[in-house]
């Protein structure tokens, strides 16, 4: 049974690849790099944005973001090694993925306004603000790092709990969108693939905007 | 205005501890011993460390006016003023005795001191190139100073490359 669609299939890899590169080309020092990295993954996460809103059934927020009993019921039963089969994410998961996007969301916003100690490297929004401040924006950068190096962590290692504990290969669904689950569950409801459009759209007006109309990179 | 201030700053400061300074090099690892300039070791390093914070500032404040459509002018010359000025004293905030002998927390590697030929030579193209920065910037041309920041930035980045540590 289709779980991903294939957007938000090719979103979630394309972040994953994205994340490396920006990643590896800081470390690097390579910034001019870094910061065509950066305006991708926010590409990627307007993209994400307005997919959860438009997107299959699966991708959209009202699916996956689940109050609190729902994700204190679901981790109580996290010990279970039989397989939940959620039609996509479950509450716990939902409640990951909207950290992760949210966290990633803050770490692109602090590195467009990011200034080096030697005022020579800078995020294309930097001229907006002091040095100071935009000090302070590339030292929160860093601190989100090591926060979004920790969700990720967690992400990686949750599959590979689901993997070897529960036998569940979530990885699998990722990569062919597919999972193997009883026939009495909704299948999930896919959006056509027209309307992919506008988010491209929407994701290029919005690096085209910060790269070169308020931008300086 | 601040600007302006913050050059006289930097400018006393330098006066104030000219290169060698007539300390004895090595004589006292100790941080607190006063040098002939009349400052703690200590104090110069954290001197230091403001003067790089400020010419950080002031460099940004010259590539944030270049890369806008319109620069301002007179704010991309008071600009690289603030930079020909720091590159004119940044010698002079290396005195002997401010290195990390003293145990201070610092970037700066020994080798300031310790190949100070090479260290004089590196400081020489930051100030020539700040200068023709800071000339380009007084004759309006902003073209020209678009490729001289460049040239600046590099020798910024050499001297980094070989004198200073990596951040943490």
């Amino acid at each position: 049974m289709r779980v991903w669609d294939l957007p938000t299939r090719a979103f979630h890899w394309a972040l994953v690849s994205m994340s490396l590169f920006a990643w590896g080309s800081a470390e690097l020092g390579e910034l001019a790099w870094h910061r065509r990295a950066g305006l991708a993954i926010l590409g990627l996460l307007v993209f994400r944005l307005y997919w959860g809103f438009a997107g299959s059934s699966t991708a959209r927020f009202h699916h996956f973001i689940r109050g609190p009993r729902a994700v204190i019921v679901y981790a109580r039963r996290l010990h279970l090694r039989n397989p939940a089969y959620h039609i996509g994410h479950n509450p716990l998961s939902g409640l990951g993925a909207v950290a992760l996007l949210a966290l990633l969301a803050l770490q692109v916003a602090l590195g467009l306004f990011a200034v080096d100690v030697d005022g020579l490297e800078s995020g294309p929004l930097s001229h907006w603000v002091s040095f100071d401040v935009g000090r302070l924006a590339a030292e929160t950068h860093e601190i989100v790092f090591g926060a979004l190096a920790m969700l990720v962590t967690l992400h990686v290692s949750a599959i590979a709990f689901y993997a070897f504990y529960k036998r569940d290969n979530l990885l699998e669904a990722m990569l062919r969108g597919d999972r193997c689950v009883p026939e009495t569950r909704t299948p999930a409801h896919l959006a056509p693939h027209w309307r992919v459009l506008p988010g491209l759209l929407l994701a290029g007006a919005a690096i085209w905007l910060i790269a070169t109309v308020l931008g300086s990179a | 205005m601040i600007l302006c201030l913050r050059s006289l700053a930097l400018a006393a400061t330098a006066l104030a501890c000219q290169p060698g300074g007539g300390a004895d090099p090595g004589a006292s690892a100790d941080p607190d011993r006063m040098l002939a300039s009349g400052m703690t070791a200590r104090q110069v390093i954290e001197a230091r460390a403001l003067h790089f914070k400020d010419l950080g500032g002031s460099f940004k404040a010259v590539r944030d006016q270049l890369a806008t459509a319109s620069p301002n002018p007179s704010l991309v010359r008071l600009a690289t003023q603030e930079v020909k000025y720091a590159s004119d004293d940044l010698p002079g905030w290396f005195p002997a005795g401010t290195g990390p002998e003293t145990g201070v927390e610092m970037r700066a590697f020994a080798e300031v001191w310790s190949d100070s030929e090479g260290f004089a030579e590196i400081s020489t193209r930051f100030r020539e190139s700040a200068a023709a920065l800071h000339a380009t910037a007084q004759d309006d041309d902003l073209d020209a100073a678009r490729s001289q920041v460049r040239a600046v930035g590099e020798a910024c980045k050499d001297c980094h490359d070989r004198y200073r540590a990596e951040e943490d």
